[in-house]
């Protein structure tokens, strides 16, 4: 047991002095790391709080912060930066946009100002321009023509402008006829192959030479065609054809054989050597370039002037006004003459129109009425100013069908026809034929639907009429008197009256008429006084009719009374009228 | 790229189709409607030979004649090498051609030629035989069986002349 504690012990002792021994280690380091590493110690102290401290440190990359910039790459720096600068600017102006339109008006505003003067200026110039061009009698014919042949302005305006311009030349291989080299100005349109038209132009001149040529140095020096001038110049080697639009002076001719003649001098080797290769001889396009000569013209400087078209206008205008005023007079006279015929009943217009001057006219009227022609004459129109077709047809206007039932029944004095709502009213006395007649007649007229005939009367039934009147008068007297009372003789008047009508009317019918007067007596008294009386009764009545106008044969009876049925005495004169 | 020009004439009797070959092988095109040519008539073709070289043909059509005599001799004046077309349908035209030939040799010396034997695709009323065909003296090679119709060996004509043209 001891034993095992001293072993025990021993090993604690040994433990504990391990320990000592690391303790000792332990501080003698760390006095040897403060002597050693003491102010690096401090200055990373110092370093700890630095960055602790965020004012220290954007202090210290405030310092920095240009230079670093600086030295980044911009790209990336840019593209780092872009979207929160855009919002920053965004928001900013957001907060105070007046802020920022103060900060950029030094520049916008010479910006905006210079913008607007040079539009203006643009706008000015194409002003001018467009005055100085617009009102130009050329240019407008120039624009015409552009638009008539449809060539472009452009080409247009070369062509008048221009007395004549070199627009192609071909040198051309004399031998061979192919092209040696070709220039022609920009705006000629020369798709043509150039190698077929040297061909040809080669072609042209020998057939030329060869048809008309009377010498064997006879050649063919120029060709025209439309406004197109080909000048030929000829050399040992080569020929130069030059393309000419306009009038081509003479002049130009010698400048061409010059040329050619140059280029003959330069180039003679090239050109007698030439077996097909055309390349080497683009060293004559400057002298080509030479040929393509221009001359302007003189335009003659009439510019446009309104006075040169204000004349024709205002007499063109006084002609139109005159025109009008004349046109406007003439239909007003037809359309009064139009009027006058409307208002005629029997004239029907179915058409009517100017023409030329003059008023056609078509339409009806009733021959009845006059001819629409005569109305002419009532208007103010001149015959020569109408030109009218009429057809003649039946109006059945009232006043027009009375008319012709006049006309057609040619009724007697005695008798009047009206119309009343297209029925024929016919009053009046006429004899039997004529009343024969008008049955037959009146159904066949247009525009009559019936006829009233109930106060149409013939002779003999007025006679009978007149007779029956007649025949009830009669003139009292008293007894035993021959005197004719006042008032009897009234009745007397009507008989005159009576007496005249039916010897008017026996005319009428061819018959002569008789008048019987019968003088009555009553019953009282003799016979014979009684005839007398009545005798004499009849005898005073003939004489009043006698002495107020009737001259009747006339037959006088005397008849003795009766008791008529009231049982008075009849001391009367009646009458009767008889025909033989 | 260097461009060679060259003249060459089209010489034959009148409608052996000289103008309707012309016509095939620069537009290719084919018109049955006879047009007689008047004079000469002028067409350009360019024809690649290799990378280096192109030709271009300026074709003088020349109106039908049946004899060298009657035609304007200066239209063949600088030819580099000529066709001669011959009716294959018609044997009168083969003299007229012979005869033609003669002439431009006089004239021209020895230039290139071929012979176009042309109308080939009317058969049935083919009348040249092999025995008219020796008398032409032609290496086979310049010899071709034409139709500006169809269009058969026409291009082969005027290729295989151009090509002599280069040599």
């Amino acid at each position: 047991m001891a034993a095992h504690l001293t072993e025990k012990t021993a090993d604690t002792i040994e433990q504990d002095n391990a320990a000592f021994d690391m303790l000792i280690e332990q501080k003698r380091y760390q006095m040897l790391k403060t002597l050693l590493l003491k102010e690096e110690e401090q200055r990373l102290g110092q370093l700890e709080s630095y960055f602790n401290n965020p004012d220290a440190h954007a202090e210290k990359i405030a310092q920095v912060l240009p230079q670093a910039l600086q030295q980044t790459d911009t790209t990336a720096l840019h593209g780092a930066l872009s979207d929160t600068v855009q919002s920053c600017i965004i928001e900013s102006i957001q907060e105070n946009p007046v802020l920022y339109a103060d900060a950029l008006y030094p520049v916008i505003f010479p910006a905006i100002k210079k913008s607007i003067a040079e539009a203006l200026k643009q706008m000015m110039q194409s002003l001018n321009q467009a005055i100085e061009q617009g009102f130009s009698l050329h240019r407008f014919a120039w624009h015409y023509e552009a638009w008539r042949s449809g060539l472009p302005y452009r080409e247009v305006v070369l062509r008048h402008t221009l007395a004549y311009r070199v627009e192609q030349a071909f040198l051309i291989h004399r031998e061979t006829g192919l092209l040696l080299h070709h220039v022609s100005l920009e705006d000629v349109d020369a798709q043509r192959d150039g190698d077929a038209v040297s061909a040809m132009l080669t072609a042209i001149q020998d057939f030329t030479k060869d048809s008309f040529a009377v010498n064997s140095d006879d050649y063919l020096d120029m060709i025209e065609i439309g406004e197109y001038t080909v000048f030929l110049s000829r050399g040992s080697y080569a020929v130069l054809a030059c393309v000419i639009q306009g009038i081509a002076p003479y002049s130009l001719r010698e400048k061409f054989d010059v040329i050619l003649h140059d280029i003959h001098q330069q180039y003679g080797a090239l050109l007698k050597n030439f077996a097909g290769d055309s390349a080497p001889l683009a060293v004559t396009e400057p002298d080509l370039q030479a040929c393509l000569l221009a001359e302007r013209k003189q335009l003659d400087k009439t510019e446009f002037s309104p006075k040169y078209i204000l004349v024709p206008l205002m007499v063109l205008c006084a002609m139109l006004a005159y025109w009008g005023y004349d046109n406007w007079q003439f239909e007003q006279r037809a359309a009064d003459y139009v009027r006058l015929l409307q208002h005629n009943q029997s004239i029907v217009i179915t058409q009517q129109n100017y023409h030329s001057g003059q008023l056609l006219i078509n339409g009806l009227y009733d021959p009845l009425s006059e001819h629409p022609d005569t109305l002419i004459a009532q208007s103010r129109l001149q015959a020569d100013e109408i030109q009218s077709h009429w057809q003649a047809y039946q109006s059945l206007a009232p006043v027009f069908v009375e008319q012709r039932l006049k006309q057609l029944l040619q009724p007697p004095p005695t008798v009047s026809l009206t119309l009343e709502n297209n029925r024929l009213v016919i009053t009046g006395i006429a004899d039997d034929a004529w009343i024969n007649k008008l049955a037959i007649i009146t159904p066949a007229i247009a525009g009559v639907s019936g006829v009233d005939s109930d106060k149409l009367q013939s002779y003999q039934q007025q006679i009978e009429i007149l007779n029956t009147q007649i025949k009830n008068i009669a003139v009292y007297f008293m007894s035993s008197s021959t005197e004719l009372t006042e008032d009897q003789a009234q009745k007397l008047a009507d008989l005159v009256a009576a007496l005249q009508q039916i010897q008017a009317l026996s005319h009428s019918i061819n018959k002569t008429p008789h008048l019987l007067i019968t003088g009555q007596a009553d019953v009282t008294g003799t016979l014979e006084k009684n005839s007398v009386l009545a005798q004499k009764r009849a005898a005073i009545v003939l004489e009043y009719l006698q002495q107020h106008g009737v001259f009747i044969d006339t037959n006088v009876k005397a008849q003795l009374g009766q008791l008529n049925k009231e049982g008075t005495t009849q001391r009367k004169v009646s009458f009767a009228v008889l025909f033989n | 790229m260097k461009i060679l020009q060259k003249k060459i004439c089209l010489l034959g009797d009148f409608g052996v189709g000289k103008t309707s070959l012309v016509a095939r092988f620069v537009n290719n095109e084919y018109s049955e409607k006879y047009l007689t040519t008047v004079g000469v008539k002028m067409d350009t073709k360019l024809i690649a030979v290799n990378d280096e070289l192109s030709i271009k043909l300026i074709i003088w059509d020349i109106a039908g004649e049946n004899s060298l005599k009657k035609i304007s001799q200066t239209y063949l004046r600088g030819a580099a090498g000529f066709l001669l077309v011959i009716d294959g349908t018609r044997m009168n035209t083969l003299d007229g051609a012979l005869d033609m030939k003669r002439g431009i040799r006089e004239l021209l010396g020895d230039i290139p030629f071929v012979v176009l034997l042309n109308k080939y695709d009317l058969t049935t009323q083919w009348e040249l035989t092999a025995a008219h065909i020796e008398r032409l003296n032609t290496p086979q090679e310049q010899l071709f069986f034409t139709s500006a119709k169809s269009g058969e060996q026409v291009e082969a004509a005027f290729n295989a002349l151009s090509y002599v043209l280069t040599l």
